[in-house]
Formats: structure tokens, sequence, C-alpha cells
């Protein structure tokens, strides 16, 4: 009796939500934890393909074997560069256009917004198809643009198709697709600063630079954060651009660790399942460490405001 | 009332109807030139006899498989599907569930047929699982233009000079054009050439070993490094598939292709007849003077009913429509793989002479290796456990010419040594889980290079 008393005083009146919340949670479970689970166990194990037989429990082998396989590390490093080159220039360029697409004095805003916006529409395979023709050494409008501009060293070359431009190249045109994407971010972040600020500021005699580096600056920071976390995670799924941009070549120079994954797991005549599930939880933890990298780094920043 | 439950009634009736159809037959294949064949001589009549229709699916053959893979994963697979890995690979497939048996008995197929069945590849524990609808064949036939190829010569040396002479940048005409994005046909062009040449495909069965860094492997390798280097080749290359290769070909870009027998078919197809009055075809020129045949295998089926198939009676009668005269015939005039059945050459109407030509090379170009599968049935449970090795020697030679790898040479040294010890490694893993399978399983004292290893030449070694 004393039990049901104390139940009914923990009892909270919001108990349905439960009900609500169900379908989220189930769908949640099936299509989120039990693949991570079942990721992390097939990683242990020596199964080669979903029709496999006999699969036994091997422990920490597939890690093992992963942090000796240069292809392995290659691709790690394949995906640390793209992010080193392809975050900050979205990240850049996107503040600096909606800086300009913001400005009061600024004609066709609403246009250029909507030019920007439209690669991001766009699906991925179909730009990695139209991107080589339009980056093929022969007849490609990039590679004859540089043909008369006499820059000879990058007018011959496929850009796709060298080991040394194909990831640059690949950055750009990533870049180029999902700048609309942060360009909407950043447009509505600059207009959420009052604009009551800027009229002080401006009594107070404010030149442009300093409005910029004194009010809008300080007042982004915190988005700036949330920007750079998607950008992040953004750049980190690029699989279905460089598949169908350059399958991972030449010679891997193009190969993040998606393509690894999909390349052991599927696309091997003797596919790897275990080995690629080892190699995607190490992904998976490894972005987990940049997001909670980032997070320290956004509640230190907002220490500092406070 | 009445006239609602009447409603209910004729309701439950279509749904009843609806749900006692036949499931359709899901046919996935990557034989895009015979489709309309298929759904002409196959398929129609099939569906007008038992009411099941078939529905069809095109992947080219690298994303088949990762279509296969997935679809295996998720129960989505087809009902017949085309085979699509290597051949000794098969054995690893049926392994791992990929298959279903025919409802057929051996004796009941014409004996052309019979004669191609081998344990390991069509057969699996006594039971006929499919049957090869192709000719022996493999995809290293050099196709060009004739308007400006009037002789192709015989050796690799004099092939570079040809196409050096055919190259002019300016006007962006290159001497070949190759499908360099994927390393896996690039990887068997090398190796074709090499086995052509007098050298072998992968294994030599004198030892036992895999060897890709002989002389004469890397005799060819530097062909196309030369080639590659003189700038014959056309600078897209290393964004070129199969598919796109003969875009470059009809457009005049390319004036050589390497292609199989199904390219004029695949030429007409993509863009017109008339593609094909420019079209002339000559067997590979090698390293040497003397051309030794391309010796395989014993053939994988071209079909297989998939594990996925839930009536295998039916999908028995619509996989046996394949070896009608009728099926062999159209095969020839759709101008694409060469049908088993040779005789259908002679009788078929509206084929080019090109295709003819090259079905005939083809034929004159083929043999049989010994295949240590069929000496030692254990032999298939190494096939499975062996490991894809990257990087294979197409992706050597894309690495070497985009500026990736600077010694080629080694490149192969370091692949030969890994494929041996992958071979050893697989081995040593059957005989630990009780598989009764060696090195000497795959080394055939009695085989000559070049030469047919028939059925009785097992029995010499036993």
């Amino acid at each position: 009796m004393k039990r049901i008393n104390t139940l009914k005083r923990h009892r909270t009146p919001y108990g349905w939500i439960y009900l609500f919340l169900a379908p989220t949670l189930i769908l949640f479970s099936m299509y989120t934890l039990y693949p991570i689970g079942a990721t992390v166990w097939y990683s242990l194990t020596n199964m080669r393909s979903f029709t496999s037989r006999n699969i036994a429990f091997v422990g920490l082998a597939n890690y093992r074997a992963l942090f000796a396989d240069s292809q392995f590390l290659n691709s790690l490093s394949v995906t640390g560069r793209f992010l080193l080159m392809a975050v900050p220039a979205r990240f850049v360029l996107s503040l600096l256009l909606a800086l300009l697409l913001n400005w009061k004095r600024c004609m066709g805003k609403t246009f250029f917004r909507t030019m920007f916006f439209l690669p991001v529409l766009t699906t991925s395979a179909i730009i990695g198809v139209v991107f080589i023709m339009i980056l093929d050494p022969t007849m490609g409008p990039v590679n004859i643009i540089l043909n008369r501009l006499n820059i000879q060293s990058l007018a011959s070359v496929s850009l796709l198709g060298n080991f040394n431009t194909a990831l640059p190249t690949t950055a750009i045109v990533w870049v180029w697709k999902w700048l609309g994407n942060s360009l909407i971010y950043w447009i509505a972040s600059l207009q959420s600063v009052p604009d009551e600020l800027y009229e002080a500021a401006r009594i107070d005699g404010a030149n442009s630079w300093q409005l910029f580096k004194s009010i809008v600056v300080p007042l982004l920071i915190p988005f700036a954060v949330i920007i750079l976390i998607l950008t992040v995670s953004d750049a980190i799924r690029v699989f279905n651009l460089m598949l169908t941009l350059t399958n991972g070549g030449p010679f891997f120079a193009t190969e993040t660790v998606e393509v690894f994954i999909y390349r052991h797991a599927f696309q091997a005549s003797s596919p790897r399942m275990a080995y690629a599930s080892a190699a995607a939880a190490v992904f998976g933890f490894a972005f987990m460490m940049i997001v909670v990298i980032q997070r320290i780094a956004n509640a230190a920043v907002k220490r500092g405001e406070q | 009332m009445k006239k609602i439950l009447s409603l209910l009634l004729a309701l439950l009736m279509v749904g009843a109807l609806v749900t006692a159809q036949a499931e359709p037959m899901s046919w996935w294949d990557q034989f895009l030139n015979l489709q309309e064949t298929h759904e002409n001589v196959i398929w129609k009549p099939f569906t007008e006899e038992t009411g099941i229709e078939v529905e069809y699916q095109n992947y080219d053959a690298a994303s088949f498989k990762e279509a296969f893979d997935l679809a295996m994963g998720t129960d989505q697979g087809p009902s017949v599907m085309s085979y699509a890995w290597g051949g000794n690979e098969a054995v690893a497939k049926y392994n791992n569930g990929y298959f279903s048996p025919l409802s057929v008995n051996k004796e009941d197929l014409p004996d052309y047929v019979q004669a191609t069945l081998a344990e390991g590849y069509t057969m699996f524990d006594g039971q006929v699982y499919s049957f090869p609808t192709f000719a022996h064949n493999h995809y290293d036939l050099f196709w060009y233009n004739k308007e400006k190829v009037s002789e192709v010569p015989q050796t690799l040396a004099e092939m570079r000079e040809l196409l050096k002479s055919l190259t002019n940048a300016e006007n962006n005409v290159y001497g070949i054009a190759l499908p360099l994005t994927d390393t896996g046909r690039m990887n068997g062009i090398i190796n074709y050439l090499a086995e052509m040449s007098g050298g072998v495909y992968d294994i030599d069965y004198a030892t036992g070993q895999y060897v890709f860094n002989d002389d004469i492997t890397k005799a060819v390798f530097k062909f196309f490094v030369d080639i590659w280097e003189d700038g014959s080749v056309h600078p897209a290359s290393t964004t070129l598939k199969t598919r796109t290769v003969r875009e470059r070909w009809a457009n005049d870009e390319a004036v050589f292709a390497i292609d199989g027998c199904w390219y004029p078919g695949s030429i007409k197809n993509a863009f017109g007849a008339e593609y094909l009055d420019k079209l002339g075809v000559a067997a590979a020129p090698v390293v040497g003077e003397t051309r030794n045949p391309v010796c395989t295998a014993p053939s994988t089926g071209t079909f297989y009913l998939s594990s996925f198939c839930k009536d295998t009676e039916a999908g028995t009668n619509l996989m046996l429509r394949l070896l009608s005269d009728e099926y062999a015939i159209a095969l020839a005039e759709a101008m694409d793989q060469p049908p088993l059945n040779t005789a259908a050459l002679e009788k078929a109407e509206n084929v080019a002479e090109v295709y003819v030509e090259g079905c005939k090379i083809m034929a004159s170009q083929m043999g049989y290796r010994p295949e240590p599968q069929v000496r030692n049935s254990a032999v298939g449970d190494v096939y499975t456990e062996l490991m894809t090795i990257s990087p294979n020697v197409g992706d050597i030679y894309v690495g070497y010419i985009t500026g990736a790898i600077t010694d080629w040479e080694t490149a192969l040294d370091e692949y030969t040594a890994a494929m041996n010890a992958e071979l050893d490694r697989a081995i040593e893993t059957c005989r630990s889980m009780g598989s009764n399978v060696s090195r000497d399983d795959f080394i055939f004292s009695n085989y000559v290079r070049g030469e047919d290893y028939t059925s009785d030449k097992y029995a010499e070694l036993k």
C-alpha cells in the first residue's frame, strides 16, 4: 500500500507523453541504435558478407589489422586533408558571401541567395556526373579556359584524374555544392543581430570594420560553433559525391574512410564485412570525438562570454 | 445495407484474385544490349505461358556486384541474376548461399552444354546450378577505326609506333582510350596480354606461384607506360569507364579501344548502325612474334537462379529458354556475347561482318588451363577464404601514370609477394579448419603453357 502511494506521488502528469515518443524511440532504435550495435558486433567477428556462414568471434583482430593497413591509414589521411581544405573554405567563403548579401546596398539579394542555394538541392550523384564533363581534360570548359589563359601546367591535366589535383578538385566541387547551406545559416545569424546595436555604434562613430569586429563577431561566435560542427559533419559524409566523381581514385587519392569502408564491404570481389565494420566503428568513434571537442570548445567560449 | 455488403464482397474477391496472382520473377543482369532480345525471346513467351511477369533491372558489371551484395543483406535480391564475378569465385558465392539449384538433370541438357559443365563452376554437389550461354571469351580484342588504320601490327613495339603516329592532340585525336577508372578491367587487359605473349595470367602452374613480375608481364606493362608517356593515350582515360571509352571512340577522339566481342553491338545500340561501317577488329598485338591462346578455367554459368527465387520450377523454366536455337540466333543478331551454340552465327541475319570476324578471332584464341579446384574440390574453400589484395596490376598502372607510384617494377614485385602470401595464408587457414589442401594442388607438372589442359591430363597426375 505504501509502495502504491509512493508511485502515485512520483507519477508525472505527462506520463502519456511516452506514448507519443514511442514511434520515434522505436524507429531511432531500429535505424540508428541497432545498426551501431550490429556494426560493433560484426567488427569483432570474421564475417565476410551478409550471407556468411560459420561466423566466429575474433576479438580485436580486425582492429589490429586495420591499424596495420596502409590503405586505411591513407583513407584517414585523405579524410583529414579533405576536412582541412574544404571546411575552412566553405566556412569563410559562406561568411563573406553572407556579409555581402546582408549588406543593405547589395542589389539582387534574393536572386543571388537562390542561385547559391540551387546546388544544395541538386543530387550529389548528378553533380558528380556533370562535373566529370565540366572537368574533362580535352573537351571540358574548365580546361579550355585554363588553356586560353595560358595556364598550360593545368590546362592539359585531368584535374580529377591526377593524383595531386584530384583531392583539391573534389574539395572545390564539394564547397560549391554546399556553400548555399552555410550561407543561409550565416544570413539567419546576421539577421538576428538587433539593428539598435549598429545604430548605437554608428552614433558613437564606429566605422564598418569596427562594427564587424566589435558587434558582429562577438554575437556570431555561438552561431559559428554550430555552423562549424555542421560543416565538419557534412564534410565527413562525402561518400556519394566521391563515388560518382572519382570512385576514390586515382590510386586511392580521394579514398575517404567512407569509400574505404564501402570498397571492403561491397566493392571487393571478396568482401570483408567485419573488417569494414571495424573501420566504420573507428571512424564513428573519431567523429564523436570531434563533436565532443567542439562542444568543449563551445562551452569554453560561453564561459568566456560570461 | 445489401449494396454495402455486395461491395465488400466484390472487394474481397478482387483482393483474393490479386493475392492469388503469381509473384513476378525479377531478372538482374549487366547485359543492357540484350534487353530487347531477352524481352522478345525469353520473358514475353514465358509470361504468356505461365502468367508470371518478369521484372528487369540492369546494372553495369561493377555496380551489379555491389547491388547484389546489398540486396543479400536486405532480402530484396532478384530471382534470376547474371554472374558478374571472377571464375574461381563461384564456389565462394555458392558457399555464401547466393544460388538455388535448377530443377534439371545434367543428362537432360544438350551435349554441347553438358560438355561445358564443371563441378565448382556450374555444378555443386552433383546438381546443375547453371550453364554458360556464351562462348568462352575474354575482352582483349583491339577495335579500331578503319578509316584511319589499314593494318594492325602484330607486336606491341610496332603498335606503340602506330599509336604515336595516329595521335594529334591539337585536333583532340589520340591513338587509344583506356577504361582506367575500372582498374579491375585494366588488370585483366594487362594480364591477358601477358598470357598471349607467352607469360601467365596470374598463376604459373609449373610452380604454383602467382607471377606478376616476370619479364613478359613487365614488357606488357612497359608498353602501356610508354604509350601514356608518348601522349598516345586519351588524357581523359583516368576518368573513363568501359562505356565512356566507347563514346570517345565513336566521337573520333580515340582510334583504338580494347574490348570484347560485344563491342559492335554496344556501338550500334548506343550510337547507331552507321558507326559499324568504320569499325575494324584485330587480335591483340603481343610482345614477341608468337601468340599463345588465353587459357581459362571452365566457364561459370551466365545466369544463376539466386537464393531469392521462391519458385525454382518456374525459374528453371525461365532459364532453360536460354538454350533455345532462337535465343542463340538472337544473341548473334544482337552482336553481344558470342553464343555458346556457334552454329547460330551462320544462321543469324543482319549481323555485321566485323562482329563475326571478332567472334572468329576469339574462338581461335581460347583454351583451357589447369584448374586446381577440378583436381581437388577442397580448393574451393581456399578460394572462399582468399581476400582481395590491392593495389593490383591495374591499380599500379594508374598509380604510376598519375604520379602516385614512382617505381612500378618494385610495386609489381610487392603485389606478387602479397598475392603469394595471401594464398599461403588462405591455405593455412583452410587446413586449420580441416580442409585437405596444399600449395601442391596448384602445381601441374604436365602442363605446357599455351596448350589445352584437357580432363585426361588430370588423371595423369594421380
